[in-house]
């Protein structure tokens, strides 16, 4: 049986060397920029299907615990949420060139949108006044629960009133962040969010918190579905619209992706101002101190689109284009991948990522610092090796 | 022995006479022509930016910490403080007075704010100063005892506010020798609703919209002497344009400098303005302002809670002066069409380029990549006698009421591009480039009345190359 398989491993690797043996004879070995783009669809399409999937198993997670709310199913639908994050932060690169995602009608601000403030959505208890504030919308009855009305709520006030999306069901699971247990006043970082799950039970506004929950992941699935919708392979303005642009044109949308997050959006705007800040309210996933996983995955989506490869997906990618203009360039960049790869792990390994940020020990503030730095240099060299093949991009954010 | 300012006074003198020596030799073609890297109107550290983001690029030059700093105070600046106390403790301390929750309320994409369009609308980048006759103990505007030195039109919950200011239009018509007719708006400002009691009977008050951030850091690091070699304060050359320097109160520094900053030349230092404008805009606390703009009167306002102290972190003051230091200027666009090319010569015939100066070497300053690179702001930033037409008869400093700060003019092209408005001038009463040139008087009337003899086609030209900018 053993035998067997490596027969056919080693069949499939002369099959390979094959192909390349012919590209080279005719000279055509050189990767197509059409190619690239092409997979890239491809991988786009692959990701926000298993995103999908994973919040489709968080719907069914999140129902499960509403049914019937204990202790066991309130931390099977929190693991569920923490789960169906992992693809989604794969996803977050395909952003930052008005795509589907986060073009004029794209729902990125409804999916992802945070900081939020908690206490447009539901009560909070304020350490400083030791009050609890109940003037969210599941608090206030008048309002009535449908998701029109929710949705509508959407970023009504100003940028943090935020109704919906991934951190409102996630604040709706978890609750603040105090990073102390309930009564205690000693901080303790292990802690993320302490809701009790008698918030879905005696609490008088339990039902409508319920209510609240499943409209809300129901939306999210929408607004996931018709990202599926756009990379789908027909799809006239989402995939086929952006394959029928220049070859230029799709490359330099996929280095804003990933320059943009690199340099911009992670170095800058979630890691070094939260570093800044000291606040547990800049980092992305602060009432489930996830946060060290979106920083991993939106970091090997980078890495993903880098190398052409997702799943099942591999094919011509921007790491092929490159090493093929200039070969010392793509390893260059190839090791700032796997050195940048390393710190962001270091930030993962050491988590929470409130305590590195907002504990005051320099040592933990380090560990996100070098991250940031790496972060930023390999925008920068991206924006190098683009230029290397003709595209010009800024890594800044545009704001 | 000569010492540095009197040589910098003399280089100065020195290329006034080669300029006018230059322009008589050839007086056809001398300005009409592309001179070799004047659409770099920031120098090396200029961006090639056009779109709706023109304003918000940083120079070039800045790599490293400081460029996350950059990013960081970008963060600050464009997102919305809230009321204390909040989970947010970086940004909570909103208040209790203000006229905006963030700085890009009023400097939307970093540009330029403009009046309220209707009634009450808030959050435009509009504001209004107060004073009372007489001036504090640095020479300064005298606050109102009631309401401070600034009327902010927002208060927090609970808190009653100090006021709403209306503000009506009344149309002036004039026409072009040629006979092509105009109509300006000269804004008249009523107030109600006092919630403090009444306004001083002699209340002065002065309307300023928020300006565009490009370029600051390098207007900062021109260095005082080089300002001051364009001071003329009795007209000894004749040409009309006098120009004094205002002197203004440094807390940074505590003495009295050269002011530079805002429409009166009335802050000294980049820093100075921008937590000025934290604490008298939006009301949050500094390092260098710790107190709550809260009167005597304002019992609720002293007695409200506040976001630490002080509300802004000594590390996010300083990411935020330095995200406004170093916004690069965009490059001129369309600068060697025959038209704008044109243009440039009208703009040196009219002498507009008496005040609005385009030739300044920065010096000093603690970032480096500002200093030592050639610019072209249109600005002295000196303050003019603009004539009774635009007087808000509010004396800051040295400046008097007639007087304002030469406005630098880089980026005026792109304005509608980031904010979708071409108001201007200091209460953004002219809605377009050629009514703010008609406002102009005073020290600026021969100019204004070389624009208006021009022919329809040059007037055009002129107004192509001030869009070029």
């Amino acid at each position: 049986m053993k035998s067997f398989k490596l027969l056919a491993i080693a069949g499939a690797l002369t099959a390979g060397s094959l192909l390349v043996s012919c590209g080279d004879d005719d000279s055509a070995s050189k990767t197509s920029s059409t190619s690239v783009k092409q997979n890239y669809a491809a991988m786009v399409s692959a990701n926000y299907n298993d995103a999908l999937t994973s919040a489709n198993n968080l719907k069914t997670a999140i129902a499960t615990f509403v049914a019937n709310p204990t202790n066991q199913t309130h931390a099977a639908a929190k693991q569920a949420w923490k789960d169906s994050r992992e693809p989604y932060g794969l996803t977050e690169v395909y952003r930052f060139w008005s795509g589907p995602i986060d073009d004029d009608n794209g729902p990125e601000g409804a999916i992802n949108a945070w900081p939020l403030n908690e206490n447009f959505i539901d009560y909070v208890y304020n350490p400083i006044t030791h009050q609890v504030v109940n003037e969210g919308l599941i608090g206030d009855t008048d309002f009535d629960l449908t998701i029109t009305n929710i949705v509508n709520q959407n970023e009504s006030v100003d940028e943090k009133s935020i109704s919906i999306g991934y951190h409102a069901i996630e604040f709706i699971l978890w609750g603040q962040d105090f990073n102390m247990a309930p009564g205690t006043t000693t901080p303790d970082y292990t802690l993320s969010g302490q809701r009790l799950v008698t918030d879905f039970t005696t609490d008088a506004l339990a039902e409508r918190r319920k209510t609240y929950l499943t409209l809300i992941t129901d939306q999210l699935i929408s607004d996931l579905t018709y990202l599926v919708t756009a990379w789908s392979d027909d799809n006239a303005w989402g995939r086929k619209a952006f394959l029928a642009q220049s070859d230029d044109e799709a490359l330099k949308d996929m280095f804003n992706g990933m320059g943009k997050l690199s340099k911009g959006e992670l170095a800058g705007e979630r890691m070094y101002v939260a570093l800044t800040n000291k606040d547990q309210e800049d980092e992305h996933s602060c009432f489930s101190d996830n946060t060290h996983r979106d920083i991993v995955q939106n970091f090997m989506g980078i890495k993903n689109v880098w190398e052409g490869k997702y799943g099942s997906v591999n094919g011509a990618s921007i790491r092929d284009l490159i090493n093929e203009n200039n070969k010392s360039l793509g390893d260059k960049i190839d090791e700032k991948f796997a050195s940048t790869m390393a710190l962001v792990n270091n930030i993962d390994a050491n988590k929470p990522f409130d305590e590195l940020i907002a504990s005051g020990d320099v040592a933990k503030e380090n560990i996100v610092k070098d991250a940031v730095f790496s972060l930023q240099e390999l925008g920068d060299l991206l924006v190098e090796g683009a230029a290397g093949i003709g595209i010009s991009f800024i890594a800044d954010l545009e704001e | 022995m000569i010492n540095r300012t009197q040589l910098r006074v003399k280089a100065g003198v020195l290329s006034g006479l080669l300029l006018f020596t230059f322009s008589c030799s050839k007086e056809e073609t001398s300005h009409s022509t592309y001179e070799k890297g004047e659409h770099l109107l920031g120098g090396i550290t200029s961006v090639k930016a056009e779109g709706q983001n023109a304003f918000g690029y940083p120079i070039p030059q800045l790599k490293g910490e400081d460029e996350l700093r950059f990013h960081a105070g970008n963060s600050m600046f464009r997102n919305a403080w809230v009321t204390a106390p909040a989970s947010t403790t970086a940004r909570d301390g909103l208040g209790p007075f203000y006229n905006a929750s963030s700085c890009a309320a009023c400097h939307f994409k970093d540009g330029r704010g403009r009046p309220p369009l209707y009634d009450g609308e808030k959050e435009t980048g509009f504001l209004i100063r107060l004073s009372v006759p007489g001036t504090n103990t640095h020479g300064g505007p005298l606050s109102d005892p009631n309401y401070g030195g600034q009327l902010q039109d927002i208060a927090i919950n609970g808190i009653p506010n100090e006021a709403r200011f209306h503000i009506n239009y009344e149309t002036v018509s004039g026409q072009f020798p040629d006979g092509e007719t105009y109509e300006l708006r000269k804004p008249i400002y009523t107030f109600s609703d006092l919630g403090y009691g009444p306004m001083d009977a002699n209340m002065m008050y002065s309307p300023r919209v928020g300006q565009q951030m490009i370029g600051l850091g390098l207007l900062d690091a021109i260095s005082d002497e080089d300002i001051l070699a364009n001071v003329d304060i009795s007209d000894a050359d004749n040409d009309g344009i006098s120009g004094k320097a205002n002197q203004v109160w440094s807390e940074i520094e505590q003495k009295t400098v050269v002011g530079r900053f805002g429409w009166k030349a009335n802050q000294p230092n980049l820093t100075e303005q921008v937590l000025g404008a934290f604490l008298g805009d939006i009301g949050i606390t500094s390092y260098l302002n710790t107190n709550e703009n809260c009167t005597s009167v304002q019992v609720d306002c002293q007695n409200a809670l506040n976001g630490g102290n002080p509300e802004i972190s000594k590390a996010n003051a300083d990411n935020v002066v330095l995200y406004s230091s170093t916004l690069a200027v965009p490059q001129r666009r369309n600068y060697k069409d025959t038209s704008v090319l044109n243009g440039k010569k009208l703009f040196t015939e009219a002498n507009c380029i008496g005040c609005h100066t385009n030739n300044f070497t920065t010096s000093s300053h603690h970032i480096k990549a500002l200093e030592g690179v050639n610019i072209k702001p249109y600005t002295d930033l000196l303050v003019h006698d603009m004539g009774d037409g635009l007087a808000d008869n509010r004396p800051d400093y040295l400046a008097n009421g007639n007087e304002w700060r030469t406005q630098p003019l880089w980026g005026l092209g792109l304005i509608k591009t980031v904010n979708n408005h071409t108001y201007l001038l200091h209460d953004g009463r002219a809605r377009t480039i050629q009514e703010a040139i008609l406002w102009h008087d005073g020290e600026a009337k021969s100019s204004v009345d070389f624009y208006k003899n021009l022919s329809k086609e040059e007037r055009t030209d002129l107004l192509n190359f001030l869009n070029s900018l």
